[in-house]
């Protein structure tokens, strides 16, 4: 999950990855579950969304905290038959740092 | 009028032109005319006209345009054939004026053959335009259709393998100009199966074409069953007999004996690998992941399928993506700083690599620069399978740069076995319940080295 994060994947691509199915109904019963760990990692401070904007070329969009838990315990933003807006993960500068192997304080800043 | 005259073929092209445009005009604009202006009398507005000679004028204008354009292209010939250099004057050509169509057809026909020749493009499409225009005159097309058809068989069923030469690659086997070109030419065809009038020789020439993938583009491209009337029937029922379809533009001889095993490949390669396809059903697969081990980024952006939007920056690291729905192509730069989990390809993920995600599978491959390419004991492809069972992929590259002639390798090149055994060539695992796929992967090299509409991603055989 952490190298999806620093991977900068979409919701998708972590279902794609992490849950087991050949098909995209088959991995749907495990999105649940997946929005429980990145709940915990938006919890800890180690992660942020983002989408690309509808017009190439005009620049990311960080979608705000508050607003990023409703978007992740949406199952339709993790996959859906229809057309959907991909939501990107993106690390914090804590969430790069546990990546890098530092130490860090998940309530507070970034220890060493 | 006597039957030969003498014209100016550049006034004649242009009476051609204005009356093309008549007949553009009048078919564009008539049944309108005549539509709103029966609805108003219908409901009592106004005193009715006749209409009549508006509709047998609109009815005419496909004949008359057709016909001069005959004569333009016969006037046009006359000049460029150099046997009548003796007999130019004053800038006139000699044409017969009356029932052109005949010579008209005769001299698509060879233009046609010249066209394929030569990959003239231009002249095929102006052809065509002629086929359609013709079309539209409906019966009074019929002399012009049966003779360029009678005559120009050959060509017609060589036409998808000349524009294929012309345009085609084996990522895009005929363009959506190439399909329009194709509909016409099958529908002029149809028009003269359906009269009943195609010669048995112009039969023969299409069934028992050289090329019946040829052939079979030009049917597939064209209308429906029902369009070639009964006299068709026989003609589509032998290109059909002739041939199989393995997957949208692979068709091959019906007595092909490796078709089973394409077929085992298309479903294999659609099921097992990576498919980037555009076409529901068509094949777009990486035959070897390795085939992009230490590739370019900017070689890797041309490779990707024309439906994926990109690319798109990241938010906080370096690299790309490319995405369609449910599939993504990325780019990323790697984390020199990344902490060593001690997973095989822990290293791959400090310096750039490709991540192919798709229907379950991902694929992280070690990108040029990459510090694993030579690192004998990392990964440099792991792949992900639906199922999360993880196989990697120990492979490296020489650093030796080949144009440099200096024949030292910087880096050393080994192979690493790990769970299993992996073969030289392919890295395939050779354990039993891989023979099979190694089977048909290599039919499906075989496949795309012989056959028209089948993307190859490197990795060939």
């Amino acid at each position: 999950m952490l190298l999806n994060v620093i991977e900068e994947s979409y919701l998708w691509e972590v279902l794609n990855e992490c849950a087991p199915g050949e098909d995209w109904p088959d991995r749907a019963p495990y999105i649940p579950h997946l929005i429980g760990i990145v709940e915990d990692f938006l919890n800890m401070g180690l992660i942020s969304l983002y989408r690309h904007s509808d017009e190439p070329g005009y620049p990311i969009i960080d979608i705000p905290d508050t607003e990023a838990r409703t978007i992740i315990a949406d199952p339709d933003n993790w996959w859906s038959p229809g057309d959907f807006r991909p939501i990107a993960l993106a690390p914090t500068d804590k969430g790069k740092a546990l990546y890098e192997g530092q130490e860090i304080d998940i309530d507070g800043s970034q220890g060493q | 009028m006597s039957d030969e005259v003498g014209v100016e073929p550049e006034r004649l092209n242009e009476l051609a032109s204005a009356l093309e445009n008549l007949r553009d005009v009048l078919a564009a604009n008539v049944p309108v005319i005549v539509n709103t202006m029966e609805s108003y009398w219908n409901g009592g507005t106004g005193q009715s006209v006749n209409l009549m000679p508006l509709k047998q004028a609109e009815a005419r204008s496909p004949h008359d345009a057709a016909e001069m354009r005959a004569r333009s292209n016969l006037a046009r010939a006359w000049m460029d054939n150099s046997a009548n250099i003796d007999l130019v004057t004053g800038g006139m050509a000699y044409i017969t004026w009356n029932a052109p169509d005949a010579q008209d057809a005769a001299l698509d026909a060879q233009e046609l053959a010249a066209a394929e020749k030569s990959g003239n493009l231009q002249q095929i499409q102006a052809i065509e335009q002629d086929i359609h225009d013709h079309l539209d005159e409906g019966s009074a097309g019929q002399p012009f259709l049966t003779a360029f058809y009678n005559q120009a068989a050959p060509q017609v069923a060589n036409l998808a393998a000349s524009l294929y030469t012309k345009n085609g690659t084996l990522k895009q086997p005929l363009t959506s100009a190439d399909q329009k070109v194709l509909a016409t030419y099958t529908a002029g065809l149809a028009a003269v199966t359906k009269n009943g009038s195609l010669s048995a020789p112009a039969a023969k020439a299409l069934t028992d074409a050289p090329d019946m993938w040829s052939m079979a583009m030009l049917i597939k491209y064209g209308p429906d069953a029902k369009a070639y009337g009964p006299g068709g029937q026989g003609l589509l029922q032998a290109v059909n007999n002739a041939t199989v379809q393995i997957s949208p533009h692979v068709i091959v001889d019906a007595s092909d004996p490796e078709i089973p095993a394409l077929r085992a490949a298309w479903a294999w390669a659609a099921q097992r690998h990576i498919s980037l396809a555009s076409t529901p059903g068509d094949v777009v697969f990486l035959a070897d992941p390795r085939s992009l081990l230490g590739a370019k980024p900017e070689d890797v952006q041309k490779l990707i399928p024309e439906e994926y939007t990109g690319p798109k920056a990241l938010n906080k690291g370096d690299g790309w993506t490319y995405n369609a729905k449910g599939r993504a192509i990325r780019y990323e730069e790697g984390n020199p700083t990344g902490n060593d989990l001690g997973q095989p390809d822990s290293l791959m993920h400090r310096g750039p690599y490709y991540k192919i995600s798709e229907n379950g599978y991902v694929y992280r491959i070690a990108a040029e620069g990459s510090p694993a390419l030579s690192d004998p004991n990392a990964a440099t492809i792991s792949i992900t399978a639906p199922d999360g069972t993880k196989t990697y992929i120990y492979e490296n590259l020489p650093t030796d740069d080949p144009g440099d002639g200096d024949g030292r390798r910087r880096g050393p090149r080994r192979r690493r076995r790990r769970r299993g055994r992996w073969s030289s060539r392919w890295l395939i695992r050779t354990e039993p319940e891989y023979a099979g796929e190694r089977s048909n992967r290599r039919a499906a090299m075989r496949a795309a080295q012989r056959d028209r509409g089948v993307i190859l991603v490197g990795g060939a055989e």
